[in-house]
C-alpha cells in the first residue's frame, strides 16, 4: 500500500518540483502582471509569460523533443525561421515609409543607432561571451524583438529566451529609458530646433520603393532575405491599394495569430536550469547598455551630421534610428514638446524609425553572414 | 573571424547599405518626378 502510494506520488509534478522552478513562476507571474497592469508589451509578455510557468511544471512534457507541443511550436516556427519573418510581413503591411522617403538623409540615424548594436557586442565577448552569443545580445539593442528571435535562433538558440524577454521588456520600457539620455546629450536650443518642411512623397514613389529596395538590401546582404523580403511584400500589400484583403490579413489575423506561435514557445525556452544562471541573467544588463549605446549613438551621429550640414537636424530625432516602432517616435515628439510647444517632431522622428527596422535587419544580416559557415 | 574584424566590418556595412538606400531613394525621386513632369508636359501640350 505504501510501495503504490509513493509510486502514485512519484507520478505528480510535486515531487518533482525544484526550488529554481518555483523562481521561473514568479518571473513568469511578474511578466503576466507586467502585461496585465502596466501594459508592457501585453501581446507579447502576456503569452512569454505563461510560457515560462508550463514549461517550469514538471513532467509537463511540453518541451520534450519530437513530442511536446511547444516544442513543435518552437521546433517548426522559430527554429525553421517561420515566425519571425511572417511577423515581418505584419510589420510591413502597418508601415508607412513616406516620413522616410520626404527626408531620406534621416535614414542615417535608423543606422547610427546600429552603432550601439555593434559596441555591446564587442563589450559582450569581452566579458566573456562567445562570439555568436555576443551578437545575439547586441543585437537587443536594435529593440526589434522578431530579429533578435530571428538572430538568436540562428547563432545563441541557448540564450533567446533570455534576449527575448530583454528585447520586448526594453522595448515596452523606451519612455522610461530613452528621455534622460535625450535630455543628457542635448542642450535646450538643440532640441528646439525645427525641421525643414518635408517634401511631397508622391504614391508611385511608395509603391517603388518596397520593390527596389528589396533588389538593394538582398544584393548587399543576402543573409537578411528572409525579413527584408517580408517586411517589403507587406508594404507593397499595403501601398498598391489593390490587395487589401491581403493586406488586412498581414495586419491583423496572421499577426494575431503568429504572435500566439511566437510568444508561447518563447517563453517555454526559458526552464529553470537553462535561464537561472549568471550568464543568462546578465543579458538584461548588457541588453539595457544596448538600448542606452544605441538611443546615443542615433543622438551623436545627428550631432555629427549638423556640423556638416547646411540644414539643421533636430538632435533628438536620432534617439528615434531604434527599431521600436512607433514608441520611440512619440518619445522623441514628446521631449521635443517640452523644449518647444510648438515644435512637432513626430512625423519627422517616423522616418529614421522606420529606417532603423531596415537597420537592424541589415546588422542582423551581416552578423549572420560573418559568423555562420 | 575575430571581434574587432567583426566589430569595424558591421559598422561599415550597415552604413554602406543605408547609403545605398539613400542613392536609390534619390535616384527614384529623380525619375519619377522626371516622369510625372513629362506626362503634365504631354496633356498640356494635348490640350
Amino acid at each position: 500500500m505504501g510501495n503504490n502510494l509513493y509510486s502514485l506520488l512519484n507520478t505528480t509534478g510535486f515531487v518533482h518540483l525544484t526550488p529554481g522552478m518555483v523562481v521561473m513562476w514568479i518571473i513568469g507571474l511578474i511578466l503576466i502582471f507586467l502585461a496585465i497592469k502596466k501594459q508592457y508589451e501585453p501581446l507579447l509578455l502576456l503569452p512569454i509569460g505563461f510560457g515560462i510557468l508550463l514549461v517550469n511544471l514538471p513532467l509537463s512534457g511540453l518541451m520534450e523533443p519530437e513530442v511536446g507541443l511547444l516544442w513543435k511550436f518552437y521546433h517548426y516556427g522559430i527554429h525553421w525561421e517561420i515566425i519571425p519573418p511572417l511577423i515581418f510581413l505584419g510589420i510591413g503591411a502597418f508601415t508607412d515609409f513616406g516620413p522616410m522617403l520626404a527626408n531620406p538623409r534621416l535614414i542615417f540615424l535608423g543606422a547610427g543607432a546600429q552603432a550601439g548594436v555593434y559596441i555591446t557586442f564587442f563589450a559582450s565577448h569581452a566579458m566573456g561571451y562567445n562570439i555568436m552569443e555576443a551578437a545575439t545580445i547586441g543585437m537587443i539593442g536594435g529593440a526589434d524583438g522578431p530579429t533578435t528571435i530571428f538572430i538568436a535562433s540562428k547563432l545563441a538558440p541557448q540564450l533567446m529566451g533570455a534576449c527575448a524577454v530583454a528585447a520586448y521588456s526594453y522595448m515596452a520600457m523606451v519612455p522610461i529609458i530613452q528621455p534622460p539620455i535625450m535630455r543628457l546629450l542635448t542642450t535646450k536650443a538643440e532640441r528646439k530646433i525645427r525641421m525643414a518642411k518635408p517634401r511631397p512623397v508622391s504614391k508611385r514613389e511608395k509603391l517603388l520603393f518596397p520593390i527596389i529596395s528589396t533588389f538593394v538590401i538582398i544584393l548587399l546582404i543576402p543573409a537578411s532575405a528572409p525579413l527584408i523580403a517580408m517586411l517589403m511584400l507587406g508594404n507593397l500589400f499595403r501601398e498598391s491599394g489593390v490587395v487589401e484583403r491581403l493586406k488586412g490579413a498581414a495586419q491583423n489575423e496572421l499577426m494575431n495569430i503568429v504572435t500566439i506561435f511566437l510568444g508561447l514557445p518563447i517563453g517555454a525556452t526559458m526552464h529553470a536550469d537553462v535561464f537561472l544562471q549568471p550568464k543568462v541573467l546578465f543579458i538584461f544588463i548588457l541588453g539595457l547598455i544596448a538600448f542606452i549605446l544605441s538611443t546615443a549613438t542615433g543622438i551623436v551621429l545627428a550631432k555629427l551630421l549638423n556640423l556638416v550640414s547646411k540644414e539643421k537636424i533636430n538632435p533628438l530625432l536620432g534617439a528615434a534610428g531604434v527599431s521600436a516602432v512607433p514608441m520611440a517616435a512619440r518619445v522623441v515628439h514628446k521631449v521635443g514638446i517640452e523644449a518647444d510647444k510648438r515644435n512637432y517632431l513626430i512625423m519627422y522622428a517616423m522616418g529614421p524609425n522606420v529606417a532603423g527596422v531596415i537597420g537592424t535587419v541589415i546588422a542582423a544580416g551581416i552578423f549572420i553572414t560573418l559568423l555562420t559557415p | 573571424m575575430s571581434p574587432a574584424s567583426v566589430f569595424a566590418q558591421g559598422i561599415i556595412s550597415v552604413f554602406f547599405g543605408m547609403t545605398l538606400l539613400y542613392l536609390s531613394i534619390k535616384i527614384t525621386a529623380f525619375f519619377v518626378d522626371r516622369f510625372t513632369s513629362k506626362t503634365k508636359g504631354a496633356d498640356t501640350d494635348g490640350k
